[in-house]
């Protein structure tokens, strides 16, 4: 477990990146209710539990893997990234969806080499992170893979084929983290209209084969602990950490809707009001 | 004049022959990996049976195989995915354009029972689209072997890449050998089986040899029609299209596959940005959903067979 002192600072860098989230969004449309929603994590894999992520790809072959399936939250991605030492917060800002920027809406390796895989199809990041996953158990590499899942992502098909495979495979080594906010871009998932209802998604995965945990996806201490848990890379079973989140966490007219799924935060009265709410974050 | 054989002279097997040089690559490099949607034993069974651990089921699962490929690639392993070209493509589409071209991933990818050589099985099976759908998919190289020699010939030149390449093969079994002799096999340079004066067919894949006889027999009645065997489709040989377009001003296209988008649209293509003035019939499956029966019925019906080429020539 993880001291005090480290579950302090990482609550301060989850406030930090939700207030870059919201600022960026203030300059450009970025996915901002499931980049407020998985901060947390975001935070905890790249500035606590991921090793040696943040190089070239094969500079550093025992790095930790990271995808994010859920590729819409590449604004989120680019600001932990940079928080952690790759890129620049200034770069994001000044480039973001312009052309010859590092920075798009989805992830993409072409023109940022510090992505492990372009990304932003949904469906395809847990079989794809199966690949990894698998050419590191033949080898026998130590390091996991890590992806993060929407939860509306889990309507398709390709999640669960992913999820057959990981497990039949074996594939301890596997870590899919879902960002359980409730709410994709059109409802709340568990609505008669919301998409395809997804609960009981623990049961689901663990009928698959999956190791699951279910955590407050919104509070440090528990992302900490699942973190600290995992199996070992050479263990056989595939874990799924399920973070129950709030969309849009910490700003009241954000959360639990869909309505700021992907936007921009233009009125400088929302923002200061925005930024002012979220501080109540740290402190939860 | 290339020495080629009469149609049906000479039978090959590609997928036999593939399994086989996939079994000598296998031994030479450990990284290689069969990955297949339930039907690599129908494929390559020799090679599932002898290299076990370097083979994956996904089950039926296409889209599951083309991403797990990408996935092994971008680590480094050289994974080729055996599929049906009709679900690779229109099921599992997306994982090759995005996960396998967009990514660069080092994937190869056969797409068997293409065309209509899968007589009784009707349109859900015929892969028709293939040849459209993979030509606009960037970073990929695109090939139809026309034998089962050449297979083993474009699966060796693969290997040889690094980024994703499309093999797409007939039915694999029973189909018309093309050369006597040996040439240099080299994706995007179209070889020149006859050079013509009246005319030039330019085929890809299982009609190649359809092609030839074609030009045999136009010969016999005095016309000296050119073969092209375009088997890459992408990047395709503009420099033959165009010389075929100013020696001859004719060209008659074949494929057995969706003539919107496919060999016979690449071609018109070339031709047309190239300012020569050149007249263009394409032949292969029409707009539309063919019925059942055989592969020579469904080229006698369907209008793209020996006869329907050489009426074309004729008529241009």
């Amino acid at each position: 477990m993880a001291d005090k002192e480290t579950i302090e600072r990482l609550k301060d860098q989850a406030l930090e990146m939700r207030e870059l989230v919201l600022k960026l969004s203030a300059k450009t449309v970025i996915h901002l209710g499931g980049d407020l929603s998985m901060a947390d994590m975001m935070t905890a894999l790249y500035m606590y539990k991921m090793k040696k992520n943040l190089d070239y790809p094969g500079k550093w072959p025992e790095r930790d893997r990271f995808v994010l399936s859920k590729g819409h939250g590449a604004g989120c991605l680019y600001i932990a990234m940079a928080m952690a030492g790759y890129g620049s917060i200034d770069e994001i800002f000044e480039t973001y969806g312009a052309w010859g920027s590092r920075y798009g809406m989805h992830p993409c390796k072409n023109q940022n080499p510090g992505m492990e895989v372009s990304s932003g199809s949904l469906g395809h990041g847990l079989t794809l992170c199966s690949g990894l996953a698998l050419a590191a158990k033949e080898r026998g590499d130590k390091h996991h893979v890590f992806t993060m899942l929407g939860d509306g992502e889990c309507n398709e098909g390709a999640i669960w084929e992913g999820a057959m495979l990981a497990a039949h495979y074996k594939l301890g080594n596997l870590v899919a983290l879902v960002d359980r906010n409730m709410v994709s871009l059109s409802s709340p998932t568990e609505e008669q209209y919301g998409g395809l209802r997804l609960e009981p998604l623990g049961d689901k995965f663990k009928a698959f084969g999956w190791n699951v945990v279910e955590i407050n996806g919104n509070c440090m201490e528990e992302v900490v602990d699942a973190l600290d848990n995992i199996p070992d890379a050479d263990s056989d079973v595939p874990t799924v950490i399920i973070g129950h989140t709030i969309k849009g966490y910490g700003v009241s007219f954000m959360e639990g809707t869909p309505k700021w799924h992907h936007g921009m935060l233009t009125d400088p009265e929302l923002l200061a009001q925005a930024l002012e709410e979220v501080k109540q974050t740290r402190y939860k | 004049m290339m020495k080629t054989y009469g149609l049906r002279e000479k039978l090959g097997n590609a997928r036999p022959d593939l399994d086989h040089a996939m079994q000598k690559y296998a031994v030479e490099h450990p990284e290689f990996r069969l990955i297949s949607a339930d039907v690599g034993r129908a494929g390559m069974p020799e090679f599932i049976q002898k290299f076990p651990k370097q083979y994956y089921n996904t089950g039926i699962a296409e889209m599951a195989a083309m991403d797990l490929a990408a996935g092994l690639a971008l680590e480094g392993y050289k994974p080729w995915v055996y599929g049906m070209s009709v679900f690779n493509t229109l099921r599992a589409g997306e994982g090759i354009r995005t996960n396998m071209c967009y990514q660069r991933a080092n994937v190869k990818v056969i797409g068997c029972n293409t065309g209509l050589c899968q007589g009784p099985c009707g349109s859900t099976h015929y892969a028709l689209e293939d040849l459209a759908i993979l030509r606009t998919f960037p970073n990929l190289i695109l090939c139809a072997p026309c034998d089962a020699t050449q297979a083993v010939k474009a699966f060796e030149a693969a290997n040889e890449i690094d980024g994703p390449v499309y093999l797409r093969l007939g039915n694999g079994r029973n189909e018309s050998e093309v050369y006597q002799e040996d040439y240099k096999f080299e994706f995007g340079k179209g070889i020149e089986i006859a050079e013509g004066k009246d005319g030039y067919i330019i085929a890809c894949g299982m009609m190649v040899p359809f092609a030839v006889e074609a030009a045999k027999q136009l010969k016999e009645e005095g016309l000296e029609v050119g073969v092209v065997d375009m088997h890459t489709l992408k990047p395709i040989d503009k420099e033959l299209i165009c010389k075929a377009a100013k020696n001859t001003g004719k060209i008659v296209t074949v494929e057995d596959a969706f003539i919107i988008g496919g060999l016979g649209g690449a071609v018109c293509e070339v031709a047309a940005e190239s300012g020569i003035p050149c007249k263009v019939k394409r032949l292969g499956v029409p707009d539309l959903f063919p019925g059942f029966g055989s592969f020579d019925e469904q080229m006698a019906h369907l209008g793209f067979g020996v006869d329907a080429m050489k009426e074309a020539i004729k008529a241009l």
